[in-house]
């Protein structure tokens, strides 16, 4: 890994607390309605209410709900890879890179449990670009 | 408001142009359209260009407008930049209908121009069509459009029961009417098992059934009110009876699955029963179809949302041979997006000059004909199936066109 990092962009995420823990998704959640958002918002989409949202920490959590083998990718990215969306166990359904499997059209099944890590996504210049991904529980890449 | 009216269109042949720059694909298409209408040029008095690129490819990220209609010699008129990813070109339209449908302005321009084409570099336009993607959380996690298309529409496959055949088909069918189409990006005809067997770009998708990235093209349409028109004598065409603009909702996160499971093609859905019930006219009337197939699997999915059959019955439609020129409503007749290209702002305009200069009966071989005279009553719809909620979902816009008999 190159020296310099720096994450995809601020407040987006936060390392574990603990050694064996997962990182954290950092999103709000709506003091009226309850709806989770991420990223984060001041004002909520859901019940549409200004102020309404507070920073919620979302675990790195959660099932696949549709992935594919991207075949080619935007520069800084080395395809074949796996792009995906996630449904967290805290709400909402994000986007994410996918790895921990075989770059393959059948390595995953839909709604199995998936779970985060902060990874390095491109290379920008000589620059490292930090941000998450979807891994397997049990990871089947070897 | 007044009743508007095409009285032309312009466009400029979809494909590689490196040695073109955007003022060159405009010009044709523009001046096309003011010798198709028959009008003196000085009499436009507003112009929307619709552009998503230029700063990416080009590093033109203001003034757009200008920058491109300067060289046409058009000058003295606002010229307003639209931008927005798959619609802008159908947003320009419905902007140029409301200027002058209000009675503000009396002849309205609306071009699309685009140039995605890099030379030697492919990741290039693929990181330009990104930037229709929100930035930090899809595109700067490399979430491509393709790839997002992909994963929502392969879902369908079990549950409506198509198969990458029905995928190739639509795919032949689109080269085959773009083969009969001289201004269309790709003009070579295509078989099935062709298509089948061409390189994967995302399963179950191969490189024929998308729309491709490195595409350059423009294409223009001039509107003014029915009474403008006879007061300038300028070329009749068909009426504007019905358009209607829609984004896609925020989706709460335990919100069931509407309708197809694909977002933004549920607003389509939307969308049409909207301008169905203002033009007055059901699926069932419709002579002529222009659809968003940026992939395959969108024309079929679009057949069902629009009304043209129901669930399930999308891949029987296609083959009945309905949507084939030829067919009750023939579909992607200038070879859709598949073929005759998508350059990203300028499709809506591609769409809207295939649909007028059918219904004006000068399609020449890919001409479609309805007891014997060109069709009546067509149908736009422009718009990307998008899955995901919050990742710059665009606008999904619908256009009922009618010809009115003489
Ligand atoms: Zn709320």
């Amino acid at each position: 890994m190159s020296a310099a990092q720096r994450p995809v962009a601020e407040g987006l995420f936060e390392p574990a607390d603990s050694a064996d823990g997962l990182p954290w998704l950092l999103g709000s959640g709506c003091v009226k309605c309850g709806e989770k958002v991420f990223p984060a918002m001041l004002d909520c989409p859901a019940c549409v209410s200004r102020d309404s949202m507070r920073p919620v920490r979302l675990a790195g959590r959660g099932t696949l709900d549709r992935f594919v083998v991207a075949r080619r990718g935007p520069s800084g990215f080395r395809a074949p890879y796996i792009q995906g969306f996630v449904r967290l166990d805290d709400g909402p359904t994000i986007y994410s890179l996918i790895d921990g499997c075989p770059v393959a059209d059948d390595a995953l099944t839909l709604g199995e449990a998936l779970e985060m890590a902060l990874v390095p996504v491109r290379e920008e210049g000589d620059v490292t670009v930090i941000g998450w991904s979807f891994h397997p529980v049990v990871r089947r890449d070897g | 408001m007044d009743e508007v009216v095409v009285i032309g269109v312009g466009m400029h042949r979809f494909g590689e142009h490196p040695s073109l720059h955007l003022a060159d694909l405009a010009r044709v298409a523009v001046w096309d359209a003011i010798e198709d209408a028959g009008i003196d040029a000085r009499a436009i008095d507003i112009a929307y260009v619709a552009n998503c690129y230029a700063g990416v490819i080009t590093g033109q990220s203001d003034a757009v407008a200008p920058a491109v209609l300067g060289y046409t010699g058009l000058s003295g008129l606002p010229m307003i930049h639209i931008s927005g990813g798959t619609s802008a070109a159908t947003v320009a339209f419905h902007e140029a209908v409301m200027a002058v449908g209000s009675g503000q302005y009396r002849i309205g321009l609306a071009l699309g121009v685009e140039k995605q084409f890099v030379p030697g570099n492919p990741a290039r336009s693929i990181s330009a069509i990104n930037t229709s993607l929100e930035k930090v959380v899809a595109m700067d996690l490399g979430m491509t459009p393709l790839a997002e298309l992909a994963m929502g529409l392969r879902r369908l496959m079990d549950s409506r029961g198509w198969t990458r055949e029905d995928f190739a088909r639509v795919t032949a069918k689109n080269r085959w009417h773009a083969s009969m189409n001289p201004l269309a990006e790709v003009q070579q005809p295509i078989s099935e098992a062709e298509v089948l067997a061409a390189p994967e770009v995302a399963w179950p998708l191969t490189r024929p059934m998308c729309a491709s990235a490195g595409v350059d093209g423009a294409a223009a349409a001039l509107v003014c009110t029915r009474r403008t028109a006879r007061e300038l004598g300028a070329t009749a065409g068909p009426r504007v009876a019905a358009m209607h603009l829609r984004s896609t909702p925020y989706l709460r996160n335990d919100a069931p699955v509407r309708r197809t499971g694909v977002p933004s093609m549920d607003d389509v859905a939307e969308v049409f029963a909207k301008v169905y019930e203002r033009a007055a006219v059901g699926p069932r009337d419709l002579e002529l179809l222009q659809i968003h197939d940026a992939v395959a699997p969108e024309e079929l999915l679009a057949y069902e949302v629009l009304g043209l059959c129901a669930p399930g019955e999308e891949a029987a439609l296609l083959a009945s041979g309905a949507t084939r020129l030829g067919g009750r409503v023939p579909t992607g007749t200038d070879g859709g997006l598949l073929a005759r290209g998508h350059p990203v702002g300028v499709t809506g305009l591609a769409q809207i000059h295939e649909a007028v200069v059918q219904m004006r009966g000068r399609a020449g071989p890919r001409q479609a004909w309805h007891d014997g005279r060109p069709p009546r009553i067509a149908a736009v719809q422009n718009a990307g199936a998008r899955g995901g909620a919050a990742n710059g979902v665009p606008v999904c816009a619908g256009l009922i066109f009618q010809m009115d008999q003489p």
